[in-house]
């Protein structure tokens, strides 16, 4: 009798077993499930974007070539504003983003230190936000950096920086914040270099969760923008 | 033979029924079911060694879990990974104990076949 009893209570104690087993496969499959479909939300929302955004680039690009056409009839007309005309434009285009650029500056280097004992690997308070960008960006534009771009993502007047879905959204496109991410910028790059190594600049927030590598360099490129810069809502006062 | 159809049971049980546990607690009840199976394999060996004692089974296996659960849960709040010391004692001891199960298998197999 004893023995019928021992054997039944390891039956039920197997079965426990087999219970927590069947029930932890499941819930890390449902786990799984639920990751690729927040993926596939996240990649209709980039097509919705780079949508727009290709239909925003074909009026604007119309509009440019009027322009253009425009300018080069005003050129013709009066040769001597020609020259003029063309530095005001390459000017502007440097400054909107709208051509790449070079000049000296500073590279910033910021890489996720490695987290082999960390607890939970989940945990996404480890992360760098918009805030932590933001705050890098300011500071450079601070001491007159005259173009940056974050992981090759040249910043203009209208780009936002903004957290969703995981990600770190750099106006149209986006950045993994457990990636390596590379800010350039350029300007005087002593004014810079001592921004970016000012206390409380790359230690800031979640920062102190990654390496930081401050990098001079006489000649830094930075490619021009995908965004199109809007002019839809404003115009000049009379 | 009863402790597999008690597992299957338990899968099926599992698989069908919808019981919520709450999906924080999931990763204290992975290393309790790594303690679990070290109970288990724990018991495997106790039986073919002619030892085996289900009130130390049941015990260990409740008692390991608890502990590993704890031990996780505790790690988790001061910020250091204690459940790494359940997995690899644990895991450390379902390789020990699984060494000791294949051993007394084959030699039980070839002393079937000396005829002894």
């Amino acid at each position: 009798m004893k023995k019928v009893t021992s054997q039944i209570f390891v039956a039920i104690v197997c079965a426990i077993l087999g219970f927590l087993l069947a029930h932890q496969f499941k819930m890390l499959n449902e786990k799984n499930k639920d990751t690729v479909g927040n993926q596939n939300l996240d990649i209709m929302a980039e097509i919705d974007a780079l949508n727009k955004e290709k239909e925003e680039l074909l009026k604007v690009n119309s509009e440019l070539l009027a322009e253009l056409k425009k300018l080069e009839e005003t050129a013709a007309a009066e040769g001597a504003m020609e020259a003029e005309i063309k530095k005001q434009l390459d000017n502007t285009r440097m400054q909107l983003g709208l051509i790449d650029v070079k000049g000296p500056g500073i590279t910033i280097t910021i890489t996720p230190k490695t987290n082999i004992f960390g607890g939970n690997s989940t945990d996404t308070t480890r992360n760098i936000s918009e805030s932590e960008i933001v705050h890098i960006v300011n500071s450079l534009r601070y001491v007159r950096a005259e173009a940056i771009s974050v992981n090759d993502y040249r910043l203009t007047p209208q780009t936002g920086i903004k957290d969703s879905g995981g990600w770190i959204w750099i106006g149209n496109e986006k950045i993994n914040p457990k990636d390596k991410i590379v800010i350039k910028a350029i300007g005087e790059k002593e004014s810079l270099s001592y921004a970016a190594n000012f206390v409380g600049v790359l230690d800031y927030g979640a920062l102190q969760n990654y390496y930081s590598e401050v990098k001079e360099s006489d000649e830094i490129i930075i490619k021009k923008t995908t965004q199109t810069i809007r002019s839809e809502f404003i115009s000049p006062v009379e | 033979m009863i402790a597999i159809i008690g597992l299957l049971i338990g899968v099926l049980l599992g698989l069908l029924l919808n019981i919520n546990i709450p999906q924080s607690l999931s990763p204290y009840l992975s290393v309790a079911i790594l303690a679990c199976l070290d109970s288990v394999f724990g018991a495997v060996r106790a039986t073919l060694s002619n030892n085996f004692k289900a009130d130390i089974f049941i015990s260990g296996f409740f008692g390991n879990a608890a502990l590993a659960a704890v031990l996780a849960y505790l790690g988790d709040k001061l910020g250091i990974p204690i459940y790494i010391a359940a997995v690899i004692v644990f895991g450390g001891r379902i390789f020990d104990n699984f060494a000791v199960v294949r051993r007394l298998l084959i030699e039980r197999i070839k002393s079937r076949n000396r005829g002894d």
